[in-house]
């Protein structure tokens, strides 16, 4: 029995000496070593030669592969003598594995023992820690990953000291009978680097050949390549080309049979670990995982050659090796265990953050405690927290007077007027808008639904379907939902107390003060709602972190953390701007104020993309994230696009806003659903006051920066006569934060100095600013929501127009309305106007033709227009009062129409004689729309996996 | 023994002494305050620049239907049908007369200004006159209603389908009675409600809402059914469903028991709070105006009288109050003399109103005149002298007068200037059929008076069908 020692190396001069001494302290010692260096450009040519003598060196190119360095070493040996019982080894060694002192003796034992072995393998572990289990042997699943049957990190106990039969044992520690690696051809080239082990186990022992590990034998392992310690020309990305090696190996040696099942299922299963991956925030190892498989699956090729070359040396048939491989259900209980790791990580997550918080709390509250209270039990019942805590108290009281402000709303129907569209029959309907191309609704259309219907319906399909719930919610709970945002960020600006609760209520009140609840202002409300929420994860976009004005805070904010904020701000924003697009507008203004500002401060620091990055992210992917409304609508309308916030423009409820309205933040016109001007005059006192203090100057400085730029908003809107809504509130916002960023610890201030004129001033604003929320409070409770917003049915026309609408959508109802001398119309289909409808409708250009048509009847009517109508798909013509007597009689005296039911007073219905068809409509065209849609979702997964906790990554 | 600590005032005289340095947040602070009123003050005076409103646009009138609606009393009638001689126009077209119900017949090809006689319409019937492409370009259709044994002569303009219209000065008296025909000439069912209105108010009525008229049926209603004893009254005919032609036909006797005279009262379009009400004829023994105010309020009324040189408030009647729904009559006495004059209403409500203007044996009623923004044209029965008056707007105005034969050739031609609320006369040379007016500056209103042989009778010019204003449509969310 000889033994030849064959180590491969290459740049392995970390680990040599050790390794070269573990050989070399064989208790058994190979008859042979020889040492295949492959281009080596450190010290490890000299470590071999100084310890193996120059004339075992065989030197190799550095791109030298695996299987092509052990068949090089191969053909330096002497010509095999083919005796019998003297068989002739090869202990196949890498630069990075250590082998025990005892491990070559141990491996001949065994295999003299059992002489039908071919190959065996040694236990592997960890190296430098030596003590964890690597590999006691290895297999492959299903799905091509590498079984090794241990736990992650598992110690060596000798819990798996058993010497058993193996699909495969890893090539570092090899022992193999040189005339099996001759007749299998060594290991297969096109397997580089990885996984070439397990292919050469896989095919050894098809070709009938037994495979036993030796736990014995203990071999150290560093695992260089595989854990990315040492890069190669030819291991490339260690991952992806591990998984290509891997789904190679599957493809080329399972059955025939199972061929086209497991070409399937790899893609699928690829797909999903591809999922999986970026759920997880691993995009790199879920592209690696991606383009492994399209490198496999481009040349069939290769696949083709394996496996007609397997077949050349296969003696026995598949199922004879299938004990040998990982069973069918293995991958499932992977893909368990990992769902269940990610729970609990999360749940652990989550409990971690409370009891932060808690521990935060608990800290705060210093001074002696009484013995009797040191050991009570914390009573966490509801009751309790709500006499105890203030801030469960205020949410309480805004929760109930949110339903006593909402008394006038309460009951059946649908909550609608002003610029909101009563919601449609179920959230349904917002899926179809936004993913269809084409609408039907009037004449048809194939402007991209508005950004904010995607949100609406996912909360819908929450609700279970009731999409009118969603709506609701927003508006009669506008208070509460805006006073949690503002809460949340008051605490990480300033942290709790009376100004951050100030603070709280006088946002939260926003919604109704500013008459944006009772002029169903949607898109205002909304982003009420949401502001303060895009403000929080702003606050950490800065490398110092957020202002340190609470000292129990952290301090500066880790790179990974600026990064995540950048896309959790991106997303927020991106719902933000949804609702209200100029948001991104200004977003972008107050970016690059920020990042001038931080340029100018330091212009070193900046010039990095580490600093400017996040926040170039944070606006940057806004447009991205809402597509495909931001290109297809800004191609259209260009920037005007940006400017009008969710639900109808109203018109005629916007008036030119005057120094009173904004300076009260009253975008309504002539105050209509809105407070008195004078509620809300305090807090433009206390923001403008807010600024005499020192050391909170920087944080109110720059809230007042946004209080500008809101400002300087809103009067370009109110310019374009476009409603101001958002911008109003945003500089309401900042004013806020402003006054309760330089209340914290007024009280202690105050008191600590001398008395003089800052007392008696300090009171009046103090007053002036609580007189803010408390005077909104009573006045939102005693007068309610006010304002064109109802609550009623939802049917614009009667009830037996829709239900024929709805029965096929050919027949629709035109809705003529006459108002100052002109007549404004609407072509309704299936139930008629709904909110969302309004941002898919067609332009004024594609009802060109319909609009002649009406002003020919309206003027000159013939038999021949109403023929024109039914073309359009009209079956109804109906006037709601007041009607325009001469179209009335204009309609009344025309062939081709019959006067139909409205039981409306002063309403005329006519039913067109003719049946209606579509010929007059256009059709629907190619689109964009589809393939927008697809990098929105690409790009909405990409934000989500990248705004979400790091995974910690381990190999 | 520690040393005391200094007192407040010590302290703050030690802080005082020692001077803060400028701190540049503060400045900062002070410029942001600054720039944040200079934009509050921006907003106050921004204002959204409004979308500049869309015109109705004119169309080209291509088709016209008008009623002649025949006298529910016995007498001769005549009617005839032109196309205004209007400069460059087109050329084509048919025109079909016929009674309303009945298949119309085409008439005869005749070249535009030329006068074409038709079949009058019966008493209590009704003749349409139908004419699309160019003939109906400035299409006008009149009719002469002579009483039978006497020398009155009433006249109208055959007037096009509507859904509203108001008549005052109607009555249903002994002396003063009048009768309302309604034409339905659509093709589907008309439903009116008809609403009197009285001295006293809206009068209560049974079976004037909801009246049905089937397609081409006329139908008479006399007042006396509707509102009997009331002498003075106003109608308002508004039609639900459909649209109708209405018409007025009055007899009014100036003395009890004195032999009534006919005449068609002019419809007014709507009610309005300006009422500009004309011609006058100049002889007249009594000159009553009649008011209703058809709103639920009180209507002030300031009352003007347009002379010769401008408009004037006359002596004693220069303020009405007329009560809510009800008519008030005021007789303008000698506030107007036989110079031409037309009176200038302007009220706090929408109300109707027209002056009656009688003498022995015949009454006259001025009613609302409609600006003349398009050539307007009136017939000048024979046997009458006929008078032209004209009335300039609030800013004044002036008109271009054509005086025609009936086969169209121009016998005279002249031109008025006119002062703000002025009303001048122009007279035509013998021989002339009809005249056309067209006004060439600013505003205004007019009428033609038609005198002779103890008769009185006007007609007020409507601007014939030349250009409709189509009616901007605009599709929206709603």
């Amino acid at each position: 029995m000889t033994v030849t020692a064959l180590l491969v190396s290459h740049n392995g001069a970390r680990w040599l000496p050790a390794v070269l001494e573990g050989l070399s302290s064989q208790t058994r010692e190979p008859d042979q070593v020889l040492a295949v260096d492959t281009g080596s450009a450190d010290a490890t040519l000299e470590l071999l030669t100084s310890s193996l003598g120059a004339e075992s060196i065989i030197g190799a190119p550095a791109r030298t592969t695996y299987p092509e360095a052990v068949a090089l070493g191969l053909s330096h040996l002497p010509p095999a003598a083919g005796v019998p019982d003297e068989p002739e080894w090869v202990w196949l060694l890498h630069d990075d594995c250590r082998p025990a002192p005892d491990a070559l003796e141990r491996l001949l034992e065994t295999a003299e023992r059992n002489p039908s072995v071919s190959i065996l393998g040694p236990k592997l572990r960890e190296w430098p820690s030596l003590r964890r289990l690597l590999e006691v042997g290895i297999t492959m699943s299903g799905t091509g990953r590498r079984e090794t049957g241990l736990e992650r990190g598992e110690y060596d106990q000798g819990q798996h000291d058993r010497t058993r039969d193996v699909l495969a044992v890893n090539s570092a520690g090899m022992l193999v009978r040189r005339e099996v690696l001759d007749e299998l051809g060594g290991f297969d080239r096109r397997l580089p680097m990885f996984g070439n082990d397990l292919d050469f186990g896989w095919r050894a022992a098809r070709a009938g050949h037994r495979t036993m590990v030796v736990p014995d034998a203990v071999v150290f392992h560093v695992e260089a390549a595989h854990r990315g310690v040492r890069r190669t020309p030819v291991t490339g990305g260690h991952r992806r080309a591990g998984r290509r090696a891997a789904l190679y190996t599957l493809l080329v040696n399972c059955s025939l049979l199972a061929l086209p099942f497991l070409l399937i299922r790899l893609v699928l299963g690829s797909l999903l670990r591809a999922l999986g991956l970026l759920l997880v925030r691993a995009p790199r190892e879920s592209l690696d995982e991606i383009v492994a498989l399209l490198a496999t699956y481009v040349r069939p090729d290769r696949i083709i050659a394996g496996r007609v070359a397997r077949r050349r040396t296969a003696k026995v048939s598949p199922r004879e090796v299938r004990h040998l491989l990982a069973p069918p259900w293995l991958p499932y209980r992977h893909g368990l265990d990992f769902v269940s790791d990610l729970a609990t990580a999360v749940v652990h997550q989550a409990a971690d953050v409370s009891s932060a918080r808690r521990a935060s709390r608990a800290a705060a509250e210093t001074g002696p405690v009484p013995e009797e209270a040191q050991n009570l039990t914390a009573d966490n019942g509801l009751l309790a927290r709500l006499v105890s805590s203030p801030t469960a108290g205020v949410f309480a009281v805004l929760v109930l007077l949110a339903l006593v402000g909402a008394r006038g709303l309460l009951g059946g129907g649908f909550l609608s007027g002003g610029a909101l569209l009563p919601a449609p029959p179920s959230e349904s309907a917002w899926w179809s808008l936004y993913f269809e191309s084409w609408h039907q609704g009037g004449v048809g259309s194939d402007a991209p639904a508005a950004p904010y219907l995607l949100p609406l319906a996912v909360v819908g399909t929450l609700f279970l379907g009731k999409a009118w719930l969603v709506v609701d919610v927003l508006f009669l709970l506008s208070v509460p939902l805006a006073a949690w945002g503002a809460h949340r960020f008051l605490r990480t600006l300033i942290g709790p107390g009376w100004p951050q609760l100030w603070g709280t209520v006088a946002y939260g009140l926003l919604p109704v003060v500013t008459g944006a609840v009772g002029q169903g202002r949607l898109g205002t409300v909304a982003a009420v709602v949401v502001l303060p929420w895009v403000a929080n994860a702003a606050l950490y976009l800065s490398p110092g972190g957020p202002p340190a004005l609470d000292a129990a805070r952290p301090g500066p904010t880790s790179r990974d953390r600026r990064w995540r904020a950048a896309w959790r701000t991106a997303l927020l924003l991106a719902l933000l701007s949804a609702f209200a697009p100029v948001a991104w507008l200004i977003a972008l203004v107050l970016a690059g104020v920020a990042v001038g500002l931080g340029v100018a401060r330091n212009r070193s620091a900046w010039a990095s993309s580490q600093a400017w990055g996040p926040v170039a992210v944070a606006v940057g992917a806004v447009p991205v994230l809402l597509l495909p409304w931001s290109l297809m609508r800004f191609t259209a309308e260009r920037s005007g696009s940006w400017y009008a916030e969710a639900g109808l423009p109203a018109a005629d409820l916007v008036s030119d806003l005057g120094l009173w309205d904004l300076l009260a933040g009253r975008p309504a016109a002539g105050g209509l659903g809105a407070a008195p001007i004078w509620i809300g005059v305090g807090l433009a006192v206390a923001a403008a006051a807010a600024l005499v203090r020192r050391n909170t100057r920087p944080v109110v400085l720059a809230s007042w920066v946004v209080v500008l730029v809101a400002l300087a908003a809103a009067v370009l809107l109110d310019a374009r006569g476009v409603w101001a809504g958002f911008p109003v509130v945003l500089a309401q916002g900042a004013a806020v934060t402003a006054v309760a960023v330089a209340a914290t610890g007024i009280t202690a201030l105050l008191s600590g100095r001398a008395f003089g004129w800052r007392q008696p001033v300090g009171l009046v604003v103090v007053l002036g600013a609580l007189l803010v929320p408390l005077a909104g409070l009573v006045w939102w409770a005693g007068t309610g929501v006010t304002g064109p917003l109802d609550r009623g049915p939802a049917h614009q026309v009667p009830t037996y127009m829709t239900d024929a609408a709805l029965r096929d959508p050919d027949d629709g109802v035109l809705v003529v309305r006459s108002k100052d001398g002109e007549l404004l119309y609407t072509l309704l289909r299936g139930e008629g106007l709904r909110l969302g409808d309004d941002t898919v409708a067609p332009t004024e250009t594609a009802q060109k033709g319909l609009t002649n048509i009406i002003g020919d009847l309206a003027t000159q009517p013939s038999a021949d227009q109403v023929t024109s109508l039914s073309h359009y798909g009209v079956a109804f013509v109906y006037l709601p009062p007041p009607t325009d007597p001469d179209l009335v009689g204009n309609l009344d005296s025309v062939s081709g129409l019959s006067t139909a039911s409205a039981l409306r007073p002063g309403s005329r219905a006519w039913q067109l004689d003719a049946q209606p068809d579509r010929s007059a409509l256009p059709e629907p065209s190619g689109s964009l729309h589809p393939w927008l849609l697809l990098v929105q979702g690409a790009a909405l997964i990409a934000a989500v996996v990248l705004a979400a906790p790091t995974r910690k990554v381990r190999r | 023994m520690s040393t005391p600590a200094p007192g407040r005032r010590a302290a703050r005289r030690a802080g005082s002494r020692q001077r803060r340095p400028l701190d540049p947040a503060g400045l900062v602070g002070a410029a942001l305050v600054a720039v944040a009123v200079l934009l509050l003050l921006a907003a106050g005076m921004v204002q959204a620049k409004p979308e500049p409103a869309a015109v109705p646009e004119a169309v080209p009138v291509d088709q016209v239907e008008t009623v002649c609606v025949g006298a529910p009393t016995s007498g001769e009638a005549e009617a005839d049908t032109m196309a205004a001689p209007l400069p460059d126009a087109p050329h084509g077209g048919t025109v079909t007369a016929g009674p309303v119900g009945e298949k119309p017949k085409p008439v005869g090809a005749a070249p535009r200004g030329q006068l074409v006689e038709i079949d009058p319409p019966d008493a209590g019937s009704a003749t349409m006159v139908s004419a699309v492409d160019a003939e109906a370009l400035g299409r006008g259709t009149f009719q002469v209603d002579r009483a039978r044994g006497s020398d009155a002569v009433s006249t109208q303009e055959c007037l096009p389908p509507r859904a509203r219209w108001w008549f005052t000065g109607a009555g249903a008296g002994l002396d003063h009675q009048s009768k309302l025909v309604l034409t339905n000439v659509d093709p589907g069912p008309a439903v009116v409600d008809v609403v009197a209105h009285g001295p006293d108010g809206v009068v209560d009525s049974v079976g004037t809402r909801g009246i049905t008229l089937r397609p081409g049926e006329v139908r008479t209603i006399d007042l006396l059914d509707v509102a009997p004893k009331s002498d003075e009254l106003a109608v308002h005919v508004e039609a639900s469903r459909g649209r109708v032609v209405a018409a007025l036909a009055d007899s009014f006797a100036d003395d009890a028991g004195a032999e009534p005279g006919q005449e068609w009262i002019p419809p007014q379009d709507d009610v309005s709070r300006v009422l500009r009400l004309g011609p006058l004829p100049r002889k007249a023994d009594r000159r009553t105006l009649v008011v209703a105010n058809p709103a639920d309020r009180e209507a002030l009324v300031t009352v003007r009288v347009s002379g010769q040189s401008g408009a004037f408030a006359p002596t004693g009647v220069a303020e009405l109050r007329v009560p809510p729904g009800a008519v008030l009559t005021t007789d303008l006495g000698s506030a107007i003399g036989a110079d031409p004059s037309g009176v200038l209403l302007q009220s706090t409500a929408p109300v109707s109103a027209t002056v009656r203007s009688s003498s022995a044996g015949d009454a006259a009623y001025a009613g609302a005149l409609a600006a003349l923004d398009g050539p307007a044209a009136a017939l000048l029965p024979s046997g009458t002298a006929g008078a032209v008056h004209l009335t300039g707007g609030a800013h004044g105005g002036s008109a271009e007068i054509a005086a025609y034969s009936s086969k169209g050739e121009k016998v005279d031609s002249g031109k008025l200037d006119l002062p703000a609320n002025a009303t001048l006369p122009w007279s035509p040379k013998r021989g002339a059929d009809y005249v056309v007016v067209t006004t060439a500056k600013g505003r205004v209103y007019g009428g033609v008076t038609l005198e002779g042989n103890g008769a009185l009778t006007q007609v007020a010019l409507r601007p014939l069908p030349v250009f409709l204003k189509r009616p901007v449509v605009v599709p929206v969310i709603h």
